[in-house]
């Protein structure tokens, strides 16, 4: 066999050639290793043969060429033509073949991303991108480096529901600790766009108490956030760290969101006019950090803060007495903010217009339907899957000779101590 | 009788000329039946409806014209868009799919490079989202109509400003059934007033609806007492689930 | 030069006399009630106590009361006291604050100030002498009876910091566990003087160490200091069961001296709130004037008012709130936000109808309650699990990157 291909025309040949077997494909892949410096030094002239290739049969050639093409730097008008491109390669690529070269086929990728920022349109890349992430995955678990980009285009277009549909899957394997970062600041910000506060909270938390060695912008940004989400969906906010954040988050995070910490503390009080004045007065920082959106949800929050606590304490309570003690100006906007709760599931109360009294109920939910035991049983399900998932890395660590000979050496420092307290018994 | 007004608008975006600040609620619904046994009377709810809108302001005329445009839009843009799948449910009436048919197709029309904005049919996208009371996505696709579309094509303003009007018109008998289900859950009493601006009738017409359902007027006070729904839901379930459930417990014992 | 048991006496009868609990019961009887809800009655007052104490809490009041002709009377007897013993510092704090208002014979007497200083020096020197002779001849009760003396001497001229280091010093030479109880005695009440609660605690426990040589007046001396500190460090509930001399002989007899206090207590007892509160709203401005308990006051009135609300409510299912609200001397609108307050911090279980103006016990649905919970436990521990998985694979793959690079 010819190793040394030099001429464009034989390298087309071997391509179309050697896009059968698996066999043929891993061969090829070795040509082509040894050819990308050619392949590099003339994308131009490779850009016309491309016209000669299957992008759906002979997409690993295809791929090299395409990854070579769009490495330079790219005239304005040809981007188009390239995004073009680069969005019929995703679509029709084999996920077999491109998954050989997975670093060329996400920096491909990357240059989509990155064109349709350049031509201002973001949405272009939505649909290709997610295609791009099923097919480079290896199962739904894992995170690629697709993910940050995919959510932020998400995010740029608009196009929040579809990126939630990605959040939906349970992510386990991470390669990069930035991209995990990264998806997690995203996606946050997209649950916050389709009001899932629990799953924005989650994810800000991930990033928050991540192990990390030294500070980053990422981790700052997604812990102001944490604190408003926390407000506006738990209406509190606790300040300390769980114990297995790293030491450098647990030292920094507060000094670089003091606003929002005093935010946190106004808050709690639970005076409206006071929180008001202090984000009025501080209205330029949280701006700035492009949160005072999610500011203004916080203050609006704290209306149903307050009834919500009255509902703790009272069987029926007049309207006028909501409105005084929630701080709210008329009956009527008190009778609003009640059915709004109502209307979200947040409360269980009666108006009474007559009277002009409201009575709290408790949760009319008796745990005996049938879809009551499906949602026990598949939780129990679910769990108990998720129990077997962390004995079997427990036992994967046990046995790992570099975690061994680690945990010999410095017992003291990394005891993973996170596995603490996990119930042996969920497992069946 | 303002506030009311507004809140119904700012929540269920139930008005001519007001702003959309709404948000959606996952919770709210659950339980809500379709309501198809009572369609006749729902008709006649709905007319009155319309009625009441077209004495409001006579947008309805507009809303007819951005239909046709639609319909013209569609088969201009037809050489580069494929709109069979979102026609196709259309007739069968699945209304339910419009929003997910019209997510995808966009998103893949303008993965191919396609200016679509400009021939996009934005109300029947708005209106799909709206139908699944998605008021959310419905937001971000408003907020992602571009400028130059919104000036250039004043009826795509004009749908989204009386979008939930048409809603309204079309779909009455689902919205009165749904705001129906929240006054029912939500209050004991209620003065008809309110009863018919939440409702979006008049005051003879929304007391006709609400006796129909079983509550009870007085007249003096002009208030309306609410009879509670009750829901019975045929309860079965798969054997095997308590068993699995069983030995759980078993498990835990032992 | 005093002997020890002259010296102890006298330590007996500072403390002693702060409470007066063990004075011939009939002396007590005849005696008008001195903590009471009229004015108080500031010479019957001081009677109660005599040297130090008595100085502090004349000036206290002085300080406290607002009310002029009552402090002139306060400072006066102050000062009266004061010419008695030695303390020329505290005599020039009151002759400042009595100002001239009390004509010429309450003016700053510098002749006997004289006297008096130079008394005390020549006192020291001698004090000093004594203690270096002990020192030398290295007899153990000779040198702890020159510390104590030398405690004393600055005590009685209100140097507390060197009253009480002379105190201490006295430890190391304590032979026997009466020597070590006298010490405590001595550290703790300058301590109380100085305002060091910590110090009186530590001293109390040391002394307490000694059980089998505590007599009974010891002890409660002990405890009332004991209960003072807690007062002082906000731990009322302690200081509650340290004072606990309820149960005590002489102070059910003491109490027979304050019957509105027994009465009160009596009423809390037997849950008739209204008077009880009637009692301690009387008490209250002559309690402000207390020395120890002014600053703490308010707190424990409060306490008092919700341990009241909470029993009241305790065994009903229903309360009617307009009859508690009578009950209780309030509104129905002020007792709805004292309820409320109780109800969120989770101190009643109850929640208000406020429309019929009546309470209701909440009683935990225990299924519910278990069912709610579970659920919950379900959807944290996905939560944390998932949280969990995610920080093991990225601690995994720093792990990997070092040990990759070492390679």
């Amino acid at each position: 066999m010819n190793l040394n291909v030099n001429s464009v025309d034989s390298l087309v040949a071997e391509i179309q050639g050697l896009s059968g077997s698996s066999q043929d494909v891993n061969h090829l892949n070795n040509l082509l290793k040894q050819s990308e410096d050619i392949i590099r030094s003339q994308p131009t002239t490779f850009a016309t043969c491309i016209t000669q290739l299957d992008p759906s049969l002979h997409s690993l050639g295809y791929l090299y060429i395409l990854e070579a093409c769009t490495a330079g730097p790219i005239p304005e008008p040809q981007a188009n033509e390239l995004v073009l491109s680069v969005v019929r390669f995703i679509d029709v690529c084999s996920a077999e073949q491109i998954r050989l070269v997975p670093d060329k086929f996400i920096s491909v990728c990357k240059r989509l991303h990155e064109q349709v920022m350049v031509l201002g349109a973001p949405i272009r890349a939505v649909a290709p991108l997610l295609t791009a992430i099923r097919k480079i995955q290896p199962s739904s678990e894992h995170l690629t480096p697709l993910h940050p980009d995919f959510l932020q285009v998400c995010v740029s277009s608009k196009c929040y529901k579809i990126g939630y549909s990605i959040l939906e899957d349970d992510i386990y394997e991470v390669d990069q600790p930035r991209d995990f970062f990264l998806y997690c600041y995203y996606g946050g910000m997209i649950c916050i766009g389709q009001k899932r506060f629990a799953k924005a909270l989650e994810l800000f938390h991930n990033v928050v108490t991540a192990p990390m060695s030294a500070m980053n912008a990422i981790a700052v940004e997604a812990y102001k956030k944490y604190i408003l989400v926390s407000l506006i969906h738990l209406r509190q906010f606790s300040a300390t760290f769980p114990k297995y954040t790293s030491a450098v988050a647990q030292r920094n995070l507060k000094n670089f969101s003091q606003p929002y910490i005093e935010l946190a503390n106004s808050y709690s009080t639970g005076n409206i006019s006071e929180l008001e004045a202090f984000v009025l007065a501080n209205q330029d920082k949280f701006e700035n950090g492009n949160n005072l959106g999610l500011v203004k949800q916080v203050v609006s929050s704290m209306y149903k803060r307050n009834i919500q606590r009255l509902t703790q304490t009272y069987l029926t309570l007049s309207l006028q007495d909501i409105a005084n003690t929630a701080q709210i100006s008329t009956a009527k906007e008190a009778e609003m903010h009640v059915l709004e709760m109502i209307e979200d599931g947040e409360i269980y109360a009666t108006i009474n217009q007559k009277d002009g009294m409201v009575r709290f109920l408790e949760d009319p939910e008796e745990y005996k339907t049938c879809e009551m035991i499906e949602h026990i049983d598949s939780s129990i399900q679910r769990i108990m899957k998720l129990s077997k998932k962390l004995t079997t890395m427990d036992e994967s660590m046990a046995m790992d000779p570099l975690y061994l000979s680690k945990v010999g050496r410095e017992r003291q420092r990394f005891d993973f101590d996170d596995f603490d307290g996990v119930p042996q018994k969920f497992n069946l | 009788m303002g506030l009311l007004w507004r809140w119904r608008v700012s929540r269920w975006g139930c008005c001519g000329g007001g702003g959309f600040r709404s948000r959606s609620s996952d919770g709210g619904y659950r339980r809500c039946n379709s309501g198809a046994g009572q369609r006749s009377t729902h008709r006649g709810v709905c007319s009155g409806g319309r009625r009441r809108y077209k004495a409001v302001n006579g947008v309805l005329g507009c809303e007819e014209e951005e239909e046709e445009e639609r319909g013209k839009g569609g088969c201009r843009g037809a050489d580069r868009m494929d709109f069979s799948q979102l026609t196709d449910a259309m007739a069968s009436r699945s209304y339910d799919k419009v929003a997910d048919v019209c997510d995808q197709l966009m998103l893949q029309i303008a993965s191919q490079g396609v200016a679509f904005q400009d021939e996009w049919p934005y109300a029947v996208h708005l209106l799909g989202h709206i139908y699944l009371n998605d008021l959310n996505s419905a937001r971000f696709l408003w907020k992602s109509v571009p400028n130059s579309v919104k000036e250039s094509r004043p009826e795509v303003a004009a749908v989204w400003k009386i979008g939930q009007q048409l809603w309204v018109r079309n779909y009455a008998e689902r919205y009165t059934r749904r705001m129906l289900e929240l006054l029912m859950s939500a209050y004991s009493t209620i003065s008809i007033q309110d009863t018919a601006l939440f409702l979006g009738m008049n005051e003879n017409d929304a007391t006709n609806y609400v006796m129909q359902q079983g509550w009870s007027v007085d007249v003096a006070s002009k208030m309306l007492t609410v009879k509670k729904q009750v829901i019975v839901t045929e309860q079965k379930i798969d054997p095997s689930k308590l068993q699995r459930l069983t030995e759980y417990v078993f498990h835990l014992e032992h | 030069m005093e002997t020890e048991e002259e010296a102890s006496g006298q330590m007996t009868d500072e403390i002693y006399t702060n409470g007066g609990e063990d004075e011939p019961l009939q002396q007590q009887q005849q005696r008008r009630p001195i903590i009471s809800g009229e004015q108080l009655d500031i010479e019957a007052y001081a009677a109660l106590y005599t040297g130090r104490t008595k100085i502090s809490r004349l000036i206290f009041i002085a300080d406290k009361c607002g009310n002029v002709s009552m402090q002139l009377e306060a400072l006066r007897m102050a000062y009266d006291e004061i010419k008695k013993g030695e303390n020329t510092q505290l005599f020039r704090e009151v002759v400042h604050k009595i100002d001239g208002r009390l004509g010429p014979n309450y003016s700053a007497d510098s002749s006997w100030m004289d006297a008096v200083d130079r008394r005390a020096d020549q006192r020291k020197e001698k004090l000093e002498n004594e203690l270096n002779a002990y020192r030398t001849n290295l007899i153990k009760e000779s040198i702890r009876m020159g510390y104590n003396d030398f405690g004393d001497f600055y005590y009685s001229h209100g140097a507390l910091g060197d009253a009480f280091k002379n105190y201490v010093r006295t430890r190391d030479y304590c032979t026997t566990a009466k020597h070590i109880i006298h010490m405590c005695l001595n550290a703790i009440l300058v301590s109380i003087e100085m305002g060091q609660f910590a110090h009186v605690t530590s001293y109390v426990s040391k002394a307490e160490q000694n059980k089998n040589d505590l007599d009974p007046i010891t002890i409660a001396k002990l405890q009332c200091a004991a209960g003072l500190a807690h007062l002082e460090a906000k731990k009322y509930k302690h200081a509650a069961r340290k004072a606990k001399v309820i149960d005590n002989i002489n102070f059910r007899n003491f109490l027979e001296l304050v019957p509105e206090v027994r009465e009160l207590i009596h009423d809390f007892y037997s849950s008739h709130y209204a008077s009880c509160l009637d009692y301690l709203g009387n008490l209250k401005a002559n309690l402000m004037l207390d020395i120890h308990l002014h600053d703490h006051l308010e707190i424990l009135y409060t306490e008092i008012r919700n341990k009241a609300l909470i029993q009241y409510t305790h065994p009903f299912v229903s309360v009617d709130l307009n009859m508690m609200a009578n009950a209780f001397k309030t509104t129905v609108v002020g007792l709805q936000k004292e309820l409320e307050a109780l109800i969120t911090d989770n101190q009643i279980q109850a929640r208000i109808d406020s429309h019929n103006k009546i309470l209701y016990a909440r009683h935990a649905d225990q299924r519910k309650a278990t069912f709610q919970r579970v659920l919950q436990t379900g959807v944290e521990f996905d939560r944390d699990v998932r949280a969990m998985l995610l920080r093991a694979n990225l601690i995994k793959h720093e792990f990997n990157l070092k040990a990759s690079r070492k390679i």
